[in-house]
């Protein structure tokens, strides 16, 4: 079962998140609301999947991205965020992250593709 | 010059065929070719402008007078070694002459001085002609026909007499106390000799040999000469004084040269200076005060007085007041005196005027300043303040209402398949979506988000990129790394930001363009941000504040950003951006450059 840690600032998005998870059979192991937290959280648990908003207070998604990765360097990061804007595909891949998804386009096809992908 | 070079030349021909008999005229002839040399060096070394320092100058003019008479005295030997250094002198002397001329005219003179000295030498020139043809011309074509002496000698004086004049009536290197010295002490010396020589003649021819007597009498007279010495100085140099100052001294020059000090004067400096430290010193006046304080004044000094009141007044209020002395000789101001020094205090209250409405503009100017600067505070604050409260409102619809759109979004998918994806659901769904968009859209336009989590680039980038997909106009952009601008103030990227958005927003809207640049530079601790299309242009108003007549409030709006972004990070009103518009084609037209923007951060 893939472990997943969501890392968003917005508590009832977490829970939509988590349930959308559970009904594709993901595990979430662990939930941030900022990167520090979340830097802990994966150093910790060594999850194989991080859910991880752009828009965070502090550092932002992107920024925290590498940091993820260097504390967990065998988690698979996704990141979201509400906004559409074109750069942050581009921008999601430039730091490592396995690929960028409109918040709004999440569903649980794509939520099953995550649990079939695996390192 | 031409003239400086027709006395050189007139020397070199005629020396040679001057007469050896010395006549008067001879004499007279001689040393004013002599004299004129030597004045020629003292006025172009002193007009119109002066060289070197004072104490250079005086001993260059003590050489110059010193060998002049050496040059004379040679001269008058009637010998052939003395023609000879006289030519030398003479020659050596225009030729420097003509050489400070040149100078000045080239290096130093002010256009109205170059006029001037043309006119001058136009003079000389003239004054030179008739001793020119009347002396010279006979000589050298070999006529066996000359002028006589007599005839000819006053127009070869006249040249150096004019020069002479010149210098005395613009009183250059204060030839006038040159002049003044020498009487006195010149009339001193005679009296003293004829105080012993009368005596002394008197004893030789009445008791040959008494050598007490003339042992006494030396040292009686010594005595007398001893005492009374100082005060007959003082009495002969007053008396000169009076000749030189008291009656008849130069009353246009004084009033001309005062004139022109107060019609330059915007300052109280100059205008102190010309009345307290000119005024007297042309006038040989004792000590002189100009006070600026408020207070009821006499108007006029009562007679008899040490001192001779001006009660200076702008606006029918007394606002200053001229205080001079007596002469410096002791002696009470004269009629003549005072009638010069009314015309003078009429001109130093015109002058005063001018100082002091100069100096209320410049209050005015400042309270102006001022209040543009408190204006351009307050825009700042505002715009800072519309700003946050954009971001508050964005970042409030975000974790809100977005929010909500996303999870009921979210809910709906999980629910689909299980429900059977019926149509209402997903028409629901559908309809979800497109409200999220929207939102969105609304969100984005208040607060861009990359701009906060990828930096100004990216912000720029995604901008231009949205922007261009929309208007199908192509954008090229010239934009330094993200890691460049990190530590550039939030509120100058969001500012550089809202002036490109506006700024594309005019492309679309007027240009009709087919291409955008973007260039953002940034070069030590500057920024420079050029935007610039291919468009039509527009023809831009002198004041872009006009654009606000005319309903466009576009350049308007990006100017205030632009003041400011420089408000915001450098306390500089004047320093607005050289040129909103034209920076590549100065025609004020839009086409090409449209903004510049500097911000130091």
């Amino acid at each position: 079962m893939t472990r997943v840690l969501i890392v968003d600032d917005q508590p009832a998005f977490r829970r939509q998140l988590r349930a959308l998870l559970a009904s594709a059979g993901l595990e979430v192991i662990g939930e941030a609301d900022d990167i520090a937290t979340a830097e802990t959280l994966a150093q910790f648990l060594q999850p194989d999947l991080a859910i991880v908003d752009v828009l965070l207070p502090g550092v932002s998604g992107i920024e925290g991205t590498p940091r993820l990765q260097a504390l967990a360097p065998k988690m698979r990061v996704i990141l979201v965020s509400a906004y559409h804007e074109r750069l942050l595909h581009a921008s999601a891949q430039a730091v490592g992250a396995e690929a960028f998804i409109p918040k709004d386009e999440l569903d649980l096809s794509v939520a099953l593709s995550w649990n079939k992908k695996r390192r | 010059m031409t003239q400086s070079i027709g006395i050189g030349l007139l020397f070199f021909l005629a020396y040679p065929q001057v007469s050896s008999r010395p006549n008067w005229m001879t004499v007279l002839i001689i040393a004013g070719f002599h004299l004129s040399a030597s004045l020629l060096v003292h006025y172009y070394l002193t007009f119109p402008v002066l060289l070197g320092s004072p104490r250079q100058r005086r001993w260059a003019l003590m050489l110059v007078y010193g060998l002049m008479l050496v040059a004379l005295a040679c001269r008058l030997s009637f010998t052939n070694l003395g023609l000879r250094i006289s030519f030398l002198y003479n020659t050596a002397e225009i030729i420097l002459a003509v050489g400070i001329l040149i100078h000045v005219y080239r290096r130093h003179a002010a256009p109205d001085d170059r006029r001037r000295l043309r006119m001058i030498v136009f003079g000389s020139v003239a004054s030179a002609t008739p001793s020119f043809i009347l002396y010279l011309l006979p000589t050298i074509t070999g006529l066996t026909y000359r002028t006589p002496d007599w005839m000819v000698g006053p127009f070869i004086i006249i040249t150096p007499l004019i020069y002479l004049f010149a210098i005395v009536r613009h009183n250059l290197f204060g030839i006038d106390r040159l002049l003044n010295r020498t009487l006195v002490y010149a009339a001193l010396s005679l009296g003293i000799l004829l105080l012993y020589l009368g005596p002394f003649l008197l004893i030789v021819r009445f008791a040959p040999g008494d050598w007490l007597a003339q042992m006494m009498v030396a040292a009686g007279l010594t005595l007398v000469v001893g005492l009374a010495f100082e005060r007959t100085k003082n009495a002969l140099q007053r008396l000169v004084d009076r000749l030189f100052y008291g009656g008849w001294y130069d009353y246009p020059g004084v009033v001309e040269q005062v004139s022109r000090a107060l019609a330059g004067c915007i300052e109280r400096g100059p205008l102190r200076e010309a009345l307290t430290r000119q005024v007297p010193d042309l006038m040989q006046l004792r000590d002189s005060d100009l006070r600026f304080d408020e207070g009821a004044w006499p108007a006029a000094s009562p007679p008899g007085a040490q001192f001779s009141q001006f009660s200076l007044a702008f606006q029918g209020r007394p606002r200053a007041l001229w205080t001079l002395g007596r002469h410096r000789d002791g002696d009470e101001l004269a009629d003549s005196d005072r009638r010069i020094l009314d015309t003078l205090a009429r001109q130093a209250e015109i002058a005063l005027g001018n100082v002091l409405l100069i100096e209320t503009l410049r209050a005015q100017l400042n309270e102006i300043r001022a209040s543009r600067e408190a204006l351009a505070q307050a825009q700042h604050r505002l715009l800072r303040s519309r700003e946050d409260e954009r971001a508050r409102l964005a970042r409030d619809l975000h974790d809100g209402p977005l929010q909500v759109l996303i999870d009921l979004n979210m809910q709906l998918g999980l629910l689909l398949p299980q429900a059977g994806d019926p149509a209402a659901l997903k028409e629901m769904r559908v309809e979800v979506r497109d409200l999220l968009s929207d939102l969105r859209g609304v969100c984005v336009e208040l607060r861009p988000p990359m701009l906060d989590t990828l930096g100004l680039t990216a912000a720029l980038r995604s901008l231009a990129e949205d922007w261009s997909a929309q208007s199908r106009v192509a954008v090229h952009l010239d934009l330094p790394p993200n890691t460049a601008l990190q530590s550039l103030p939030g509120d100058v990227a969001v500012n550089l930001y809202r002036v490109a958005q506006e700024a594309l927003a005019n492309v679309a809207k007027h240009a009709q363009a087919s291409r955008v640049d973007i260039h953002l530079v940034k070069d030590g601790n500057g920024l420079s941000m050029t935007i610039e299309d291919d468009g039509r242009g527009f023809a831009m108003p002198g004041d872009i504040g006009d654009l606000t007549a005319q309903g466009h409030f576009g350049l308007v709006g990006l100017r205030e950003r632009v003041i400011s972004l420089l408000f915001g990070t450098k306390p500089v009103l004047n320093q607005y951006p050289a040129s909103m518009t034209g920076g590549h084609n100065r025609c004020i037209l839009l086409s090409k450059a449209d903004f510049f923007i500097a911000a130091t951060q």
